[in-house]
């Protein structure tokens, strides 16, 4: 290819990222600096708004509670992601071996949790968890288990635990999607390579496959990550972020300074820590898994 | 091929959008001017469908006032009010009336019209429909908010077969003490006595009625209400013992998890027959009544000290100030809270504010009696305080330290209160 | 004779794989069951009877989930937002991931992880100046002032997808294209595109699902509107004082199914690399 046709082929490439420039700009970029005028600011919402400087951030590092909300963020986001790519790994796997009729089924089912509404969710998740007529405590009662019983949604220990088992549920048919589609691109030829070897069925996924969709397992991971530091809905509707301030995340933290309390700029200044938390997270986990993609 | 067919497809479906969407740009840029009629518009955010009467009473208030106004009736969303009344001023295109829950006014102060005058004209003519402990709840800093049209308050319910079998007399008030021994009756008859939800923002109840109470019957209701007394008095220290007491005993369902039980999970117990007493909204006390296999009855709340005091909250309507609409706004909420809609509201079963009112149903009736004996204490009115009373107060008490860790924080929250004053 | 013992290892491993995501199964449809079965009953008799088979069914909730949720007019709404964001999405995000996958562009990957990490601002963050901006512009309550926004709050992460499935084209196709003298358009339109539907089907599967049931913006955007989306009627039943479960459970039932449909149209583009990925050759 010479030189000019290099050329034309940037050019037409520069053109094809202007449709999705646009949106950005409009719906992630001008927000984003919004917030980061408004962290500097203090605005109810509704009045004007007042210079501050950086008096927000200096409340929010004098705070217990931001840093608290941060922490149970940090732990939910990593818990969670880890269980959800570990589960929805393993469900692709064993879902790219069958190739019957039942496939379909099987995919719709384990897709399915990420299909309901929050608001059910939760309202099964509290009849599971309640102490008195729960299905856990009950089920353990009935084998005799009497005290492994616990309250769950209140304890220090599980509370947590408990949100990252009903998010993992929610979030695994995702990766068990994204791992799957990936996996469906690997050529045939190579399979028979494998196979050729001697390789069973276990060695096929971890010599050959996972290495080659590891770009995707990282996309997985990325995502999710992004996703369970950003949940808000969850963890409302399992225990308000309670008992008192035991389950408190960031989102939570942020909603009620800015809407309850009417304190936007601390509100925004909490979201600019934040995403620099997060980011920080997402890097890690890049550096992690880092890795060349492959051609095939 | 396929890809060309999609981008054409979706240029004109966008094309197509956007032309239908700026048509259906419904509102904002319509309201305040008058129609080819000559009837200007009013944006009224306050129909409350999971009333039975709030699509009735809608629908009768267009009916009154739909000759001289175009009516858009809003359906709430209770769950996102905050935002939607937040960002629906900030836009500067908000609605002309909002419905709000009065302990959130304090909130709004700035931003909303002054009520009173409207409420004084004519020798306070629209005034004396009101009960004065309803409007009582809608005034910060002496100014008339808002204008309710219900009252809500905190009931007890109780499963008649449970007392009966206790042996148990209902009686028309108690305070901790006696209260405490039906308790124990009722344990030993195999229930569990008493049951409040923590979510939904009603977490504060116990503390809200015990401190009004404790603050009524020592006199000093007013000064806690101007943050003259501090929370380290008699009467903080008598409520948190009480409501303590009443944990540690295990009088509460479901006993380890009670403070952080939800509404539907001690409502599923008191259906199933566990639990002899469970709080309950009063406006929706008439449906659990409706739908129990067994008697249900209301009981009174057991005060600190000997006089009975119940703390309400009403929905009210708000006209935030920068509203286009303003003259709409308060003869549609006049009207709205007339006589004849309010009967509307009565009918049904719920509480109605306006005092010409007759109410026909016996359960309904003592519900209002019991409304009279109602104040709307929030103090200090901070939202923060407010938060801490919902959220944090029930876990700081029963597991995190208890009284005193209480009295604190309450402390600081007087002080900051006292300190926003100045 | 080798065959036949690799035949029986391998019809052992699907077994064993199937009996694994059966009992995986049992735990994701217990909660669509319970859904199920909930919304069968009235409300009173849920709380009378949390997990048992309902006493009597309460079809009725069906239809007044139907009725007072509007779930008719909400649908066709969501319908209408979801699908043209699905569309154009699609569209840009195929565009931008192709070009910085293939086309040449400087330090593609650093781009494409900017746009990435673009996405990960908290949504309340973004909550105000997005109202505000689409207060300004005169947008609020209509069509446009989701999807819009939708499109793009997904089309950062669908570019990623797109990028990362274009990379494991060969670029010799590319190239032999080009000597074959077809051009740019043509070769992402008639040639590389198709060759990874799967990540289209993925794109297409992720961006319907994170918009179908989106309720922070929309209930603020669509707060004082006669626009509805289809959440936004789910949460007529939640109420005040408490929540009507009964319907509400139905309301979510009758949600679900687009879903499903959609989900089990676009599974079949999954089903092109099972032959191993003989569209790729």
């Amino acid at each position: 290819m010479n030189a000019r046709h290099r050329k034309k082929t940037k050019i037409l490439g520069v053109i094809f990222l202007i449709p999705i420039t646009l949106f950005l700009i409009y719906s992630v970029v001008v927000p984003f600096i919004w917030n980061i005028v408004l962290s500097f600011q203090e605005w109810d919402g509704m009045g004007e708004a007042k210079f501050a400087g950086i008096a927000n951030y200096i409340e929010t590092l004098k705070d217990p509670l931001v840093l608290k909300s941060i922490l149970n963020s940090v732990i939910l986001a990593l818990g969670s992601t880890i269980g959800a790519v570990a589960v929805g790994l393993l469900l692709a796997t064993l879902l790219f071996r069958i190739t019957d009729r039942s496939a379909p089924a099987f995919r719709l089912i384990l897709f399915s949790p990420s299909m309901l509404p929050i608001a059910v969710v939760g309202l099964m998740f509290t009849f599971i968890y309640n102490p008195e007529m729960g299905l856990i405590n009950s089920f353990l009662r009935a084998i005799g288990l009497d005290s492994l019983t616990h309250v769950w949604l209140q304890e220090k220990e599980t509370a947590m635990v408990c949100i990252i088992i009903a998010a993992v549920w929610k979030a695994s048919g995702t990766v068990m999607l994204l791992c799957f589609a990936a996996m469906q691109t690997i050529p045939a030829s190579l399979y028979e390579s494998c196979k050729l070897d001697g390789g069973g069925y276990v060695k096929q996924m971890t010599q050959l496959v996972f290495p080659l969709i590891k770009p995707m397992i990282l996309l997985s991971v990325m995502n999710t990550l992004g996703a369970q530091f950003k949940t808000y809905d969850i963890v409302y509707v399992m225990t308000q972020g309670g008992p008192g301030t035991l389950t408190y995340t960031t989102p939570i933290h942020m909603t009620k300074t800015a809407f309850t309390f009417g304190e936007f700029g601390y509100s925004a200044a909490m979201g600019v820590e934040f995403t620099v938390v997060v980011i920080f997270f997402i890097l890690i986990a890049r550096f992690l898994l880092r890795g060349e993609s492959y051609e095939f | 091929m396929k890809k060309r067919i999609a981008m054409a497809l979706a240029g004109l479906l966008v094309v197509g959008t956007a032309l239908a969407g700026c048509g259906n740009g419904s509102g904002s840029s319509d309201s305040g001017d008058t129609g080819e009629s000559g009837k200007s518009d009013i944006k009224f955010y306050g129909k409350v469908i999971e009333y039975t009467s709030g699509p009735l009473m809608c629908d009768a208030l267009e009916e009154q006032l739909g000759g001289k106004y175009n009516f858009e009736m809003l359906q709430v969303d209770w769950g996102n009010l905050d935002k939607v009344i937040r960002t629906g001023i900030a836009s500067n295109e908000p609605c002309d009336v909002y419905n709000v829950i009065s302990t959130s006014l304090s909130n709004f102060k700035d931003q909303v019209v002054d009520l009173t005058p409207y409420l004084d004209e004519n020798n306070g003519e629209w005034r004396k429909c009101f009960e004065p402990a309803a409007l009582e709840m809608c005034t910060v800093d002496g100014k008339v908010l808002a204008i309710p049209w219900e009252v809500n308050f905190q009931t007890i319910l109780g499963n008649k077969e449970a007392f009966d079998k206790a042996g148990v007399e209902i009686p028309e008030s108690w305070n901790y003490e006696t209260f405490m021994e039906a308790c124990k009756k009722l344990k030993d008859a195999g229930y569990y006595p008493f049951a409040t939800p923590m979510d939904l923002a009603q977490g504060a109840w116990l503390f809200g009625n015990g401190m009004l109470s404790a603050a009524v019957n020592a006199g000093t209701y007013e000064q806690y209400i101007t943050g003259e007394l501090p929370f380290t008095g008699q009467e903080t220290t008598d409520t948190l013992t009480a409501i303590k007491a009443l944990y540690d005993s295990d009088y509460v369902y479901p006993g380890e998890g009670a403070v952080i039980a939800k509404k539907d999970e001690i409502q599923a117990a008191f259906s199933q027959g566990k639990v002899a007493m469970i709080a309950n909204v009063a406006a929706g006390a008439k449906e659990v009544q409706s739908s129990t296999s067994f008697e249900t009855v209301s009981v009174p709340w057991p005060s600190v000290g000997d006089q009975p005091a119940y703390e309400g909250v009403s929905n009210a309507f708000l006209i935030p100030k920068n509203a286009k609409n303003i003259d709409g706004a308060i003869e549609a909420i006049k009207a709205f809270t007339s006589a004849d809609i309010q009967g509307i509201h009565a009918e049904a079963g719920y509480l109605p504010v306006n005092t010409e009112v007759e109410i026909t149903d016996p359960f309904v009736q003592g519900l209002v009696e019991q409304s009279k004996a109602t104040y709307g204490f929030s103090f200090p009115q901070t939202a923060e305080y407010r938060d801490y009373i919902v959220n944090n107060l029930m876990p700081d008490l029963i597991l995190n330290g208890g009284v005193e860790v209480v009295q604190e924080n309450l402390e600081t929250f007087r002080q900051d209160y006292l300190a926003s004053k100045e | 004779m080798n065959s036949k013992k690799l035949k029986g290892a391998e019809r052992r491993t699907t077994w064993t794989c199937k009996g694994i995501l059966l009992i995986f199964c049992l735990f994701t449809l217990f909660p669509i069951l319970f859904v199920l079965n909930t919304s069968l009953k009235e409300t009173s008799e849920f709380y009378e009877n949390v997990w048992g088979i309902p006493k009597e069914f309460a079809w009725g909730n069906y239809y007044y989930a139907w009725d007072t949720a509007q779930i008719g007019t909400y649908f066709f709404n969501s319908l209408l937002v979801v699908g043209i964001t699905v569309l154009v999405t699609i569209v840009i995000s195929a565009l931008a991931g192709y070009a910085l996958a293939k086309l040449g562009i400087k330090r593609a990957g650093l781009i494409v992880m900017l746009i990435f990490l673009s996405t990960m601002l908290p949504s309340e963050s973004i909550l105000m100046p997005t109202y505000l901006m689409t207060a300004r512009l005169g947008m609020i309550g209509t069509y446009l002032s989701l999807i819009i926004p939708y499109i793009g709050w997904g089309s950062a992460f669908a570019t990623y997808i797109y990028y990362n499935f274009f990379l494991t084209v060969p670029t010799e196709i590319i190239e032999a294209a080009r000597i074959d003298g077809c051009g740019e358009v043509k070769i992402f339109g008639k040639i590389v595109f198709p060759m990874i539907l799967p990540a289209t089907a993925t794109v297409a599967i992720f961006t319907f699902l994170s918009w179908w049931g989106e309720l922070l913006w929309s209930s603020v955007d669509l707060a004082a509107s006669e626009l509805k989306t289809l959440p936004l009627g789910v949460l007529a039943f939640v109420q005040s004082a408490g929540t009507d479960w009964g319907p509400l459970c139905a309301a979510s039932c009758i949600i679900i199914i687009p879903l499903i449909i959609f989900f089990l149209f676009f599974q079949k583009y999954f089903i092109a690399g099972l032959t191993g990925g003989s569209v790729k050759g």
